[in-house]
C-alpha cells in the first residue's frame, strides 16, 4: 500500500512539473480607424465582400520575409478593425481600394489601442445623388466627379435588404450602363428600376437599400458608391 | 563409408551452426517507411502498379470530381452530389441552388489541388530518377520517360490553372536536416506554361502511337492535354487585363500573363491539334446522322459508352467493377426522380434555362434559341406567372423543343420525354378554370370528373420535377440525361461503371476553331470546317461562319457537363462578368386548367430559393496554403 502511495506521489510530482503553461502572450494590441475622402471628410464608403485591404508585416520578427503577411478587409462603411495584433513595429499599406494609391506607412507602432485613419482620394464621387420613386419606377439621377483622367468604366444602380448593397449585392438584374470615356461633372446620369419587372425578387411592401455606384477604369479600381436610400416599395 | 558421411554431416551441421548467427545481420535494418526502388521498380509488374497509381492521381475532372475534390469514391461519398456544373451556368444543384466555389484554395474542396498535386509531383519525379536504373529494354525505358514527363505535365497544369505561377520542383527532393534547402520560390506564370508545354514536348517525342489496347498515355494524349494548356495560356495571355490584379505576387510576375504573348501560345495550340487532324487516326464518332434523332441517339450513347467510339476518345478512364474506390456516383446523383429505382437522393443535377436556351434550333442556325413562352416574345421577365401575359399553349409540353439542337435531348432531360422507356414528368403547377394560379404547392384540384396534380401525379415515385421533397426533384424544369446509363439504377454507393472521355477529338477541333479565331493564325477555313464538322454530326446541314461567339457557343452545347465550362470561363475572363449576383432560370411547365381539354403553358422564371452569385476578380488565383511554412509568395487576396 505504502509502495503505491509512493508511485503516486511520483507520477503526480512528474506530470505537474511537465504542466508548464504556454508562454507566449496573447495578442494585446488593437489597430482601428477609418478610409476618409480627403475632399469630402467623409468615411468612404465600399463593397463589404471586396473591401480595402491592409495589409500588415510585422517588423523585425523574420528579415525580408515579405510573405508574412496579415490582412484585414474594412467594412462597407469604411471603417476597419482588428483586435487581436501582437504589439509591436509594422509595416501597414492601404491596397486594392476605391481610391488612388497610397504610400505605404514604412513603419509604425501598434500599441493598446491605436488608431490610424487614411486620408485618400476617390477614384469618383457621387455627387448630388437623388433616388426617386415615381409610380412603379425607381430612378436615379446623379453626377459624377472624377479625381483623375481615367475613364469611368461603369456606372449602376443597386437594390438589396442590407445596407451594404452594390454591385455584388443587388437583387436586379444588371441596371448598369457602360460608360468608357471621360466624363464632366456637370453631366447628369439618370438609372432606373422598374419594379413591376423585378416584382418576384423585389417583394412589395418590403423596405429595401437603394444606393449608386461607379467604378473607374483604373487597374485593379472597386466600385465608389452614393449614400444607400432606404425605402418600402 | 557410411560412416564417412556422417562425418561429413557432423562438420557440415556444425559448420552451418557456427555460421548462422553471422548471417542474421542484425544491424543492417531497411527503413520500415520506405520501400527500396528495386522492390517497386525491379519488375515490370511493379512498374505498372507504381504508373497505375500516378495515373490516379492525375487531376481529371471526371466522375469522381465533386465539390469536395477529386477521387470522391470511397465509401459513402457524402458529398451532396455538388458538382462543377453547378457551379457555372450550366445547372443548379436542387437543394443547394448555384454553388459559388470561389475563394477557396484551403482544405478539401474541388478548388485545392496544391498538396495532392505536389504530392503526384513528387511521386512522379521518384519514379524519374529510377528510371536509368531500371533493368529494362532501351525501348521500354523511353516510354516510361514519356509517359513520367506527361504525368508531370498534367500535375503542374492542374496546379498552375488554379493558383498561377509554380515553385517548379523539377528533381526530387531530400530532406537532409536543413528545411531551408528544400525551399523554392515561384516561377512566373508564363515560366511555368512554357515549363508545362516543354514537358509536353518531351512526352510528345518519347511516347509511343498506341499501348496496344492498354490506356496509357499515347503521343496524341500528349498532343491532346498540349492543345488544351496551350489554348489556357494563350487566353490567360490575351484576356489577363480584363481583370487586372495588384501586388506583391503581380509584381513578381507570379500572377500576370502578356497580351504580347498570346499568339505565340495559340500557336503552339493550333500546331498541336492540327498534328492530331493531320494523324488520320481519329475521327468524329458517326459522323453524318441522317435524322436529328438519330444524332441525338448517337451522341448520347457515345457517352453512356465511350468505348464504342474509340475513333473519337482519345484518353479514357475506366470504371471497371463496382465498388468502394472503383465506380462511381453519377447514376445515384442525377438520375430523375422516376428512375430512381429505390435510391433515397437522385435527381441533383438541375441544368439551366440559361443552357437549353443556347442551344441552335435547325430552322435557325448560327443563333441561341431561348425558348418563346408567350405571343409578347418577351424572354427576358422571369418573374413568374402573369395573368395579363398570352402564354402559348401546347397539347405536348415536349413540341417547344422540337426544332432544337439534337445534343439537348441527349444531354438533358426535357419535360414529358422518355428516358429508360418511361415518360419523364415535370410540372410545376396548373391555373384553375378560375384563372388563380397553383404554382409550387402541390396538392390536386378536380376538374370534369378527372383529378388534376400539381406536380403530375399522386406520388413522389410519379413525377420528377418541382416538388421540395427530398430534395429530389428538379428545380429549373429540366433533368439530366448525359452519361447515365441505360440500365436501372443500382441504388447503392460506387455502382456505375461508366468509363469518362477526358480527352477526345471534338475537343481538340474546337481548341483549333477558338485558336485561329481569336489569334488569325492558322488555316481559317479548315477550322470553319471542323466547327460545321462538329455540327454536321449533331444533324445541322447549314453551315455557320467562323466567329467567336459561335466557336464558343459550339463548344458550350457540345462539352456541355465535360467539366469544360468553369475553365472556359476563368481562362477568357469572363466568370466575373456573368457572375454579378447572378442568378440561374428555370422553366416552369405549367397545365393551364381553363382549356379543355387541358394544355400547357411554360413560364419562364427564376430558379426559386437561390442566392444570387457574385466572383471577384482576386479569386481568379486562389490563395496558397501554408505560405507560412514554405516561403512562398502568396497570390493577391484582396
Amino acid at each position: 500500500m505504502k509502495q503505491i502511495k509512493h508511485i503516486l506521489y511520483f507520477v503526480v510530482l512528474v506530470m505537474a512539473t511537465s504542466c508548464e503553461i504556454d508562454n507566449y502572450d496573447q495578442p494585446n494590441a488593437e489597430l482601428y480607424g477609418t478610409f476618409i475622402d480627403e475632399g469630402t471628410n467623409e468615411p468612404l464608403a465600399q463593397d463589404i465582400i471586396n473591401g480595402t485591404v491592409i495589409e500588415l508585416i510585422e517588423q523585425g520578427w523574420v528579415e525580408d520575409q515579405t510573405n508574412v503577411t496579415q490582412t484585414l478587409v474594412s467594412k462597407g462603411d469604411g471603417t476597419y478593425q482588428n483586435s487581436q495584433i501582437f504589439s509591436g513595429e509594422y509595416l501597414v499599406r492601404a491596397v486594392r481600394g476605391n481610391f488612388h494609391d497610397i504610400p505605404p506607412i514604412e513603419s509604425m507602432e501598434i500599441k493598446g489601442r491605436t488608431e490610424l485613419n487614411f486620408l485618400v482620394t476617390p477614384y469618383l464621387r457621387i455627387i448630388d445623388p437623388v433616388i426617386e420613386r415615381v409610380g412603379s419606377t425607381v430612378t436615379a439621377t446623379f453626377r459624377i466627379e472624377q479625381t483623375s483622367t481615367q475613364e469611368v468604366s461603369r456606372i449602376g444602380l443597386y437594390v438589396h435588404p442590407n445596407p451594404n448593397v452594390g454591385n455584388p449585392m443587388t437583387l436586379t438584374s444588371r441596371v448598369e450602363s457602360n460608360i468608357n470615356r471621360l466624363t464632366d461633372p456637370s453631366e447628369t446620369f439618370s438609372l432606373s428600376i422598374d419594379l413591376d419587372a423585378n416584382s418576384s425578387t423585389l417583394l412589395q411592401g418590403n423596405p429595401y437599400y437603394f444606393r449608386i455606384g461607379a467604378v473607374s477604369s483604373a487597374g485593379s479600381a472597386k466600385y465608389n458608391y452614393g449614400p444607400a436610400v432606404r425605402f418600402t416599395i | 563409408m557410411m560412416k564417412v558421411f556422417k562425418f561429413i554431416n557432423c562438420v557440415l551441421l556444425a559448420a552451418t551452426v557456427s555460421l548462422l548467427p553471422s548471417c542474421t545481420e542484425v544491424l543492417d535494418l531497411e527503413p520500415q517507411d520506405k520501400l527500396p526502388v528495386e522492390a517497386v521498380f525491379g519488375s515490370p509488374a511493379g512498374v505498372k502498379l507504381y504508373m497505375a497509381n500516378l495515373y490516379y492521381q492525375l487531376p481529371t475532372e471526371d466522375f469522381l470530381f465533386f465539390n469536395s475534390g477529386f477521387n470522391q469514391n470511397q465509401g459513402g461519398p457524402n458529398n451532396g452530389g455538388q458538382t462543377r456544373a453547378q457551379s457555372t451556368d450550366e445547372a443548379v444543384h436542387s437543394e443547394a441552388g448555384g454553388l459559388n466555389n470561389g475563394p477557396n484554395g484551403n482544405g478539401d474542396n474541388m478548388n485545392n489541388y496544391w498538396i495532392a498535386g505536389y504530392s503526384l509531383i513528387r511521386d512522379v519525379n521518384l519514379l524519374i530518377d529510377a528510371i536509368p536504373t531500371l533493368n529494362i529494354p532501351e525501348e521500354e525505358r523511353e516510354k516510361l520517360s514519356g509517359e513520367a514527363a506527361f504525368v508531370r505535365a498534367f500535375a503542374y497544369f492542374g496546379i498552375a490553372i488554379r493558383y498561377g505561377g509554380l515553385p517548379l520542383i523539377k528533381e526530387s527532393q531530400e530532406y537532409l536536416g536543413d528545411a531551408e534547402s528544400l525551399k523554392v520560390q515561384r516561377s512566373t506564370e508564363k515560366e511555368t506554361y512554357d515549363y508545362i508545354l516543354s514537358e509536353l514536348d518531351i512526352a510528345i517525342s518519347k511516347l509511343p502511337e498506341s499501348w496496344d489496347g492498354e490506356r496509357r498515355a499515347t503521343k496524341w494524349v500528349a498532343l491532346a492535354l498540349k492543345s488544351r494548356a496551350a489554348l489556357h495560356a494563350a487566353s490567360l495571355a490575351k484576356f489577363w487585363n480584363k481583370a487586372p490584379l495588384t501586388g506583391d505576387a503581380v509584381d513578381l510576375g507570379y500572377v500576370g500573363m502578356s497580351a504580347s504573348d498570346a499568339d505565340t501560345y495559340y500557336a503552339e495550340c493550333i500546331a498541336a491539334s492540327a498534328e492530331i487532324m493531320d494523324s488520320g487516326v481519329f475521327s468524329l464518332f458517326q459522323p453524318t446522322p441522317a435524322t436529328p434523332a438519330e444524332a441525338a441517339e448517337n451522341y448520347r450513347r457515345m457517352f453512356q459508352d465511350p468505348n464504342i467510339a474509340l475513333n473519337e476518345a482519345i484518353f479514357i478512364k475506366g470504371h471497371t467493377i463496382p465498388g468502394n474506390r472503383r465506380g462511381h456516383n453519377y447514376d445515384i446523383w442525377f438520375t430523375p426522380a422516376q428512375l430512381a429505382n429505390g435510391w433515397p437522393h437522385p435527381g441533383r443535377m438541375n441544368p439551366t434555362l440559361d443552357l437549353v436556351d443556347k442551344y441552335e434550333t435547325y430552322s435557325n442556325p448560327g443563333e441561341e434559341a431561348p425558348i418563346v413562352t408567350t405571343s409578347e416574345g418577351d424572354i427576358d421577365d422571369y418573374n413568374g406567372y402573369d395573368a395579363s401575359k398570352n402564354y402559348l399553349h401546347f397539347d405536348d409540353p415536349r413540341t417547344p423543343f422540337e426544332d432544337k439542337d439534337a445534343r439537348l435531348h441527349a444531354t438533358v432531360v426535357i419535360p414529358g420525354s422518355s428516358m429508360k422507356g418511361e415518360e419523364i414528368v415535370i410540372q410545376a403547377g396548373f391555373i384553375l378554370p378560375d384563372g388563380t394560379p397553383r404554382i409550387r404547392t402541390g396538392g390536386s384540384v378536380e376538374v370534369d370528373g378527372v383529378t388534376y396534380y400539381n406536380y403530375g401525379g399522386p406520388t413522389t415515385n410519379d413525377y420528377s420535377g418541382f416538388d421540395g421533397f427530398g430534395g429530389n426533384n428538379t428545380k429549373t424544369g429540366f433533368s439530366f440525361r448525359k452519361f447515365l446509363s441505360d440500365d436501372p439504377v443500382t441504388p447503392g454507393w460506387n455502382q456505375s461503371t461508366t468509363d469518362w472521355v477526358e480527352f477526345r477529338y471534338a475537343e481538340i477541333l474546337l481548341n483549333y476553331a477558338e485558336a485561329v479565331a481569336e489569334s488569325g493564325l492558322g488555316d481559317e477555313a479548315r477550322a470553319a470546317e471542323v466547327m460545321n464538322d462538329i455540327r454536321r454530326r449533331a444533324g445541322h446541314t447549314t453551315e455557320t461562319p467562323l466567329t467567336i461567339a459561335n466557336v464558343m457557343r459550339e463548344r458550350t452545347v457540345e462539352l456541355a457537363f465535360e467539366n469544360k465550362r468553369w475553365w472556359d470561363l476563368i481562362r477568357r475572363r469572363e466568370r466575373h462578368e456573368l457572375f454579378e449576383a447572378q442568378i440561374s432560370h428555370a422553366l416552369q411547365p405549367v397545365l393551364d386548367l381553363r382549356v379543355s381539354p387541358p394544355q400547357y403553358i411554360f413560364i419562364r422564371a427564376n430558379v426559386h430559393n437561390m442566392n444570387p452569385r457574385t466572383f471577384l476578380i482576386r479569386d481568379y488565383y486562389l490563395s496558397i496554403p501554408g505560405v507560412g511554412a514554405s516561403g512562398v509568395i502568396q497570390n493577391p487576396t484582396g
